[in-house]
């Protein structure tokens, strides 16, 4: 209805079109740099872990590396959360919350100690958040190993 | 093009939020006295024809605009802008559109 009273206000020369655009790209969404930055936090975790302890220099970077890929995940999904999930989703996805909350929770974790199941849960609470994001999209999403350390599974939308 | 000082408008974008959704199609009507809180259609000189509240009147008869969106453009880089740069203020909603984020 609209498109068609739109076209025909359009052809009489009577429709202005006035923007009223975000500073970000509006709409645009993305649930791939928060995996990306949880599985840096695993592969950083790993490297951490590895390392000698005479290298304190190269792990006081790690960590500090760790931190910050943590912070990142936090971000990314909070403006997901914040800007996109609205109460249509969160009737069909009633606990997208809890499961906000439980990336927030575990990201700390991450960012306090250097416990690799705390990664790992990690990857896999933002995974869960990957498929709900791609689902409201409807877009089918398939899960396999990151072709890269860790080699974790994460969710991939399939376009 | 206006007819008797109204426009017909169509809304491209998501900074209004709720309150003029993207693809909204409004009336707006040019008026002397514009205030705190009224949805705008504005020139502006830097990002074109834009639909925006108005943030504040300054003591010196400008006005600073925003947006609904807490992505929107924020008031410090819109600015200020003068009065006749204000092409009509928002009238009534015909055709309410619908958010690309939900």
């Amino acid at each position: 209805m609209t498109n068609m009273i739109t076209k025909l206000a359009e052809k009489t020369g009577l429709l202005v079109t006035a923007k009223a655009h975000c500073d970000v790209p509006c709409g645009i969404y993305d649930t791939g740099p928060a995996l990306y930055h949880a599985v840096s936090v695993v592969r950083l975790m790993d490297q951490f872990l590895a390392a000698d302890d005479s290298a304190f220099l190269t792990k006081a970077r790690l960590v500090a590396n760790k931190e910050e890929q943590a912070e990142k995940v936090k971000h990314e999904i909070r403006v997901i959360w914040g800007d996109y999930v609205k109460p249509p989703i969160v009737e069909k996805y009633p606990n997208i919350h809890e499961l906000t909350h439980s990336i927030m929770m575990t990201a700390s974790k991450c960012k306090q100690d250097c416990h690799r199941e705390d990664g790992e849960k990690l990857v896999e609470l933002v995974n869960e958040f990957a498929e709900i994001f791609w689902a409201t999209k409807g877009v089918e999403t398939g899960k396999g190993p990151c072709p890269y350390e860790p080699k974790l599974p994460v969710v991939y939308p399939k376009l | 093009m206006r007819l008797f000082g109204i426009t017909l408008v169509l809304v491209d974008g998501e900074s209004m939020g709720h309150l003029l959704p993207h693809r909204t199609l409004a009336l707006f009507r040019r008026r002397r006295n514009v205030s705190k809180g009224d949805i705008v259609l504005v020139d502006h000189p830097e990002f074109g024809r834009i639909v925006k509240l108005v943030a504040a009147v300054t003591v010196n008869g400008r006005y600073s605009l925003c947006g609904a969106h807490p992505n929107s453009t924020s008031e410090q880089r819109l600015g200020t802008i003068e009065g006749p740069q204000i092409k009509g203020s928002l009238v009534c909603r015909l055709i309410k559109g619908r958010s690309m984020s939900a």
